[in-house]
C-alpha cells in the first residue's frame, strides 16, 4: 500500500504534495479524473454526516465521528500532525466527540469530554489507495464544546474516489507523564493509584479503540 | 505465536498496571486527615472555579514529584481541581466539568525559612477526585529533620492555556482561558498544609493593629489618661466599632438588629470622653472607666462572634481562613476575661449534677484550632460547632463576670463595680440569642428597654440553661442582687 504522508497546507508540505502527485492535473495514481467537486470550498458536506457512533471504554465513554463543513479557527502554525487547514483551502472537517457516559474513569457527568488521547486519522481512496495520514486535535467549539477535529481538503489530496474513502480512527491512550510519546495534546498524564489497575479494556488502557467508516463522494456533496 | 499475542496483551493490560510505582509519605510528614482544602477562587467571571488541596501523596501510573518522574517520597499530593461552575459555558457542556488543556505552574515558599519550590502540576486522573493537575511535592526545606506542617506557606498558582489549542470561530475572540499571553496567577495565599497546630493560620492578621488599640487603651483608663484613650480609641478602633454595628454582618439566627447594635460605638466614645453613658459616667471617671472596659469588651466579643460567623459561611476558602484568624486574633484581649472566669469557675462550690465545665481558656483555644482545622479539611458543621463552643464559652466568661461584679457591688455598695456590672449586662444582653435564642424568644421580643419584670423573667429562665453548660452554682446571679444593682 502507498501511503503518502499528505498533511496539508503548509505551503512547503502542499508543494511537495503537488509535485509528486499533482493532484491537480488529474495525475494521481490511480488515475480518477479530478472533477469541480475537488475544488476546495465548493464541495462541502451540508449537513453533519455521521460516520460511527457507539460506546467505547467498556461503555464509560460514547464516541460520535461525523463529516462537517469546514469551519474557520484560530490555530497555532505548528501543530502535531500538520498545519491547522484554512477553512477557504479545506472541503471538510473531521471531529471526534469523546465523551464520558457515567461518572467513571475521571468524568464526573455524562457528557463531559475525555481530554488528551490521541486520536490518528487515516483515510484511504479506495479507488487509489492513496493514504492520508494525521490526527484530530483537541479544538474548541462554543456550539459543540471540546471534541478532537481536523480540517481536510479531502478531494485534492486524494483524488476522488467512486468507490469512496475508508477512514481509520485510532484512539490512544493519553501519553504518560514521562513518556517519549508525550507532546502538546497529550502532555504527560499520571493515572492515580486508585484507578491505575482498572484501566484496561479503557481509553485509558494500553489498547487502542478502533474506528472504522466509509465515505462517499455523496458524503461529501460531490455531484 | 497466537500464545504470543495472547501474553502480550495479558502482559500490557495486567502486568503494566501492576508496575505502577509508589510514592511513599516522607517519614518527617505526619498524616493528613483526608483531602484540605487550601484556596478556592472564581476565575472567567464566575464560570470557571479553582480549588487547590493537599492529600496524601499519591502513586499511580508513573511517580510523580516536584512535577517531574523520579522515585522519591514526598510531603504532601497538591492538586488544582480546575472545572466549570456552571453548564455550557466556554465550550464546556457541564458545571463540574474539567477544564484541560492548561498549564499549571506552583511556587510554594517557606514563610519560616524562605527556601522555596517551584514545580509543574500535571494532569492526574483518578477515581476519587476525577481529573486535576496535581503533583506530589516535597515542601521546602528539604531537611529530613524538619516537620514541614510546622511552617506556614505562601502558595502561587498559576495557569497558562495550551498554546497549541484549535479555537472554532464560535469561541472568537478567545477567552483567556483558550488562549492566554503566559501564565497568569490566579492564587497566591498563605496557607498551612497540614494539621492547623498553631494560630493564626496563615501567621498573620489584619486586625492587629485594633487588638494593640485595646491594649494601650487599657492602660491608659488605667492611669485615667482618657485623652490619650480617646486619640487612640479615634485613630485605631472607632471605624472598627462602628463596623460593629452593621446588623447584616452576623448570622441570621443570632437575630441582632441596628437598635440593638446602635452603641457600639457610642458607649466606648461617650464613656472615653466621659459623657453620660445610660445615665452613668457623665464625668466621674470611676464610672466612665467602668463603662469604656466593658463596652470595649463587648466589641470585641461581638467582633470575634461577626468573624467567626463570616467564616463559617464563607464561599471561598480563602475569605474563611481570613475570618477565622481574624476571629481568633480579636478574641485575645478576652483571654483575661476568660482566664478570671476560669479561676471563679474552679474555686467556686460544685453544682449538683457535676456538669462543671471551667475550661474558658484551653476550651476556646483548643475549639479555635478544631475549628480551623475542620473549615480547611471542608467540614462546615466541624467549623460550626467549634465556633459555638467558642461563642458559648464568651458568654460563660460574661455571665461569671457579671456575676462576679454583681455580687462585689451587692457586698460592698460601691459605684464602681455596680456600673461595671451594669454594662457587662448590656454586654450579656447583646449576647444572649447565641444560646437561649428559643427559651428566651419571649423575654427578648422587646430588648429596646428593659424593665425589672423582663429582666427577672430573663433570669429565671437564664440561670437555669447556664447551669446546663456548666456554670458553676455558687455563681448564679440571683435576680434580686441583679435588679437591686441595675439602675
Amino acid at each position: 500500500m502507498i501511503r503518502a504522508a499528505l498533511l496539508l497546507a503548509s505551503a512547503g508540505l502542499l508543494a511537495a504534495c503537488e509535485d509528486e502527485f499533482d493532484c491537480s492535473t488529474g495525475g494521481c495514481d490511480g488515475g480518477t479524473s479530478v472533477t469541480d467537486a475537488s475544488v476546495p470550498g465548493q464541495t462541502r458536506p451540508q449537513v453533519p454526516v455521521l460516520l460511527e457512533e457507539r460506546l467505547v471504554s467498556g461503555g464509560f465513554a460514547r464516541v460520535r465521528l461525523e463529516l462537517l463543513a469546514p469551519e474557520h479557527a484560530d490555530a497555532p502554525a505548528e501543530i502535531l500532525g500538520g498545519p491547522w487547514l484554512p477553512e477557504p483551502e479545506a472541503d471538510v472537517r473531521v471531529e471526534l466527540q469523546v465523551q464520558s457516559t457515567t461518572a467513571l474513569l475521571g468524568g464526573r457527568h455524562q457528557g463531559d469530554f475525555v481530554p488528551y488521547l490521541r486520536v490518528d486519522l487515516s483515510i484511504t481512496n479506495k479507488d487509489t489507495s492513496q493514504v492520508l495520514e494525521t490526527t484530530l486535535v483537541p479544538a474548541v467549539s462554543i456550539a459543540r464544546g471540546l471534541a478532537y477535529a481536523r480540517n481536510l481538503a479531502l478531494l485534492e489530496t486524494l483524488g476522488t474516489a467512486q468507490g469512496g474513502y475508508s477512514v481509520a480512527v485510532t484512539i490512544r491512550r493519553p501519553a504518560f507523564a514521562g513518556e517519549a510519546e508525550a507532546n502538546a495534546f497529550s502532555p504527560g498524564l499520571v493515572v492515580d493509584e486508585d484507578l491505575v489497575g482498572s484501566v484496561a479494556g479503557t481509553l485509558l488502557g494500553e489498547r487502542p479503540t478502533q474506528l472504522n467508516a466509509l465515505v462517499t463522494l455523496r458524503d461529501l456533496g460531490a455531484p | 505465536m497466537k500464545m504470543g499475542r495472547w501474553i502480550t496483551i495479558f502482559y500490557l493490560m495486567t502486568i503494566v498496571p501492576s508496575l505502577a510505582l509508589a510514592v511513599t509519605r516522607s517519614p518527617r510528614t505526619p498524616p493528613l486527615e483526608g483531602t484540605r482544602v487550601l484556596l478556592t477562587t472564581a476565575l472567567q467571571g464566575g464560570a470557571v472555579e479553582a480549588v487547590l488541596s493537599v492529600s496524601e501523596v499519591r502513586g499511580g501510573s508513573r511517580s510523580i514529584v516536584d512535577g517531574t518522574v523520579q522515585e522519591t517520597d514526598a510531603d504532601v499530593l497538591l492538586r488544582l481541581d480546575l472545572h466549570a461552575q456552571v453548564n455550557q459555558v466556554l465550550g464546556l457542556r457541564n458545571a463540574g466539568e474539567f477544564i484541560p488543556y492548561q498549564g499549571v505552574r506552583a511556587r510554594l515558599e517557606n514563610l519560616s525559612t524562605h527556601d522555596v519550590t517551584e514545580l509543574a502540576l500535571v494532569p492526574h486522573v483518578s477515581s476519587a477526585a476525577g481529573w486535576s493537575y496535581a503533583s506530589n511535592v516535597r515542601l521546602p526545606p528539604a531537611d529530613r529533620m524538619i516537620n514541614p506542617f510546622q511552617d506556614g506557606y505562601r502558595v502561587t498558582i498559576q495557569i497558562s492555556s495550551q498554546p497549541a489549542l484549535v479555537l472554532h470561530e464560535d469561541v472568537l475572540p478567545p477567552s483567556s482561558l483558550w488562549r492566554s499571553n503566559g501564565f497568569t496567577t490566579i492564587m497566591i495565599a498563605n496557607v498551612r498544609l497540614g494539621p492547623v497546630q498553631a494560630l493564626p493560620i496563615t501567621g498573620e492578621s489584619e486586625v492587629t493593629t485594633q487588638v494593640e488599640a485595646f491594649g494601650l487603651i487599657r492602660s491608659s483608663l488605667s492611669q485615667s489618661a482618657f485623652d490619650d484613650a480617646v486619640a487612640q480609641y479615634a485613630l485605631n478602633l472607632e471605624s472598627f466599632f462602628q463596623g460593629l454595628e452593621d446588623a447584616t454582618q452576623y448570622g441570621l439566627d443570632r437575630r441582632l438588629t441596628a437598635p440593638l447594635l446602635a452603641d457600639v460605638d457610642e458607649n466606648v466614645a461617650n464613656a472615653l470622653l466621659r459623657r453620660e453613658v445610660r445615665g452613668e459616667c457623665n464625668g466621674n471617671l470611676p464610672e466612665c472607666r467602668a463603662w469604656a472596659n466593658e463596652a470595649l469588651h463587648r466589641g470585641f466579643v461581638l467582633g470575634v462572634i461577626r468573624d467567626l460567623d463570616d467564616a463559617v459561611t464563607a464561599t471561598s476558602s480563602a475569605d474563611a481562613v481570613r475570618a477565622w484568624d481574624q476571629g481568633y486574633v480579636l478574641h485575645l484581649p478576652l483571654r483575661s476575661m476568660l482566664l478570671n472566669s476560669e479561676l471563679a469557675c474552679l474555686t467556686g462550690a460544685p453544682q449538683e449534677p457535676a456538669l462543671l465545665d471551667c475550661a474558658m481558656v484551653t476550651g476556646v483555644d483548643d475549639a479555635f484550632i478544631s475549628g480551623a482545622n475542620a473549615m480547611l479539611l471542608g467540614n462546615t458543621a466541624g467549623a460550626a460547632a467549634a465556633r459555638d463552643i467558642i461563642v458559648t464559652r464568651v458568654l460563660k466568661s460574661v455571665y461569671y463576670t457579671l456575676a462576679r461584679l454583681v455580687t462585689q457591688a451587692v457586698r460592698t455598695g460601691e459605684q464602681g463595680p455596680r456600673v461595671a456590672a451594669h454594662a457587662a449586662f448590656i454586654t450579656l444582653w447583646h449576647l444572649l440569642p447565641y444560646s437561649e435564642r428559643v427559651a428566651l424568644e419571649r423575654v427578648l421580643a422587646d430588648r429596646g428597654t428593659l424593665t425589672e419584670v423582663e429582666a427577672r423573667d430573663f433570669f429565671l429562665t437564664f440561670n437555669p440553661s447556664m447551669m446546663d453548660a456548666g456554670l458553676n452554682a455558687a455563681e448564679l446571679i440571683h435576680a434580686e442582687d441583679l435588679l437591686e444593682v441595675l439602675p
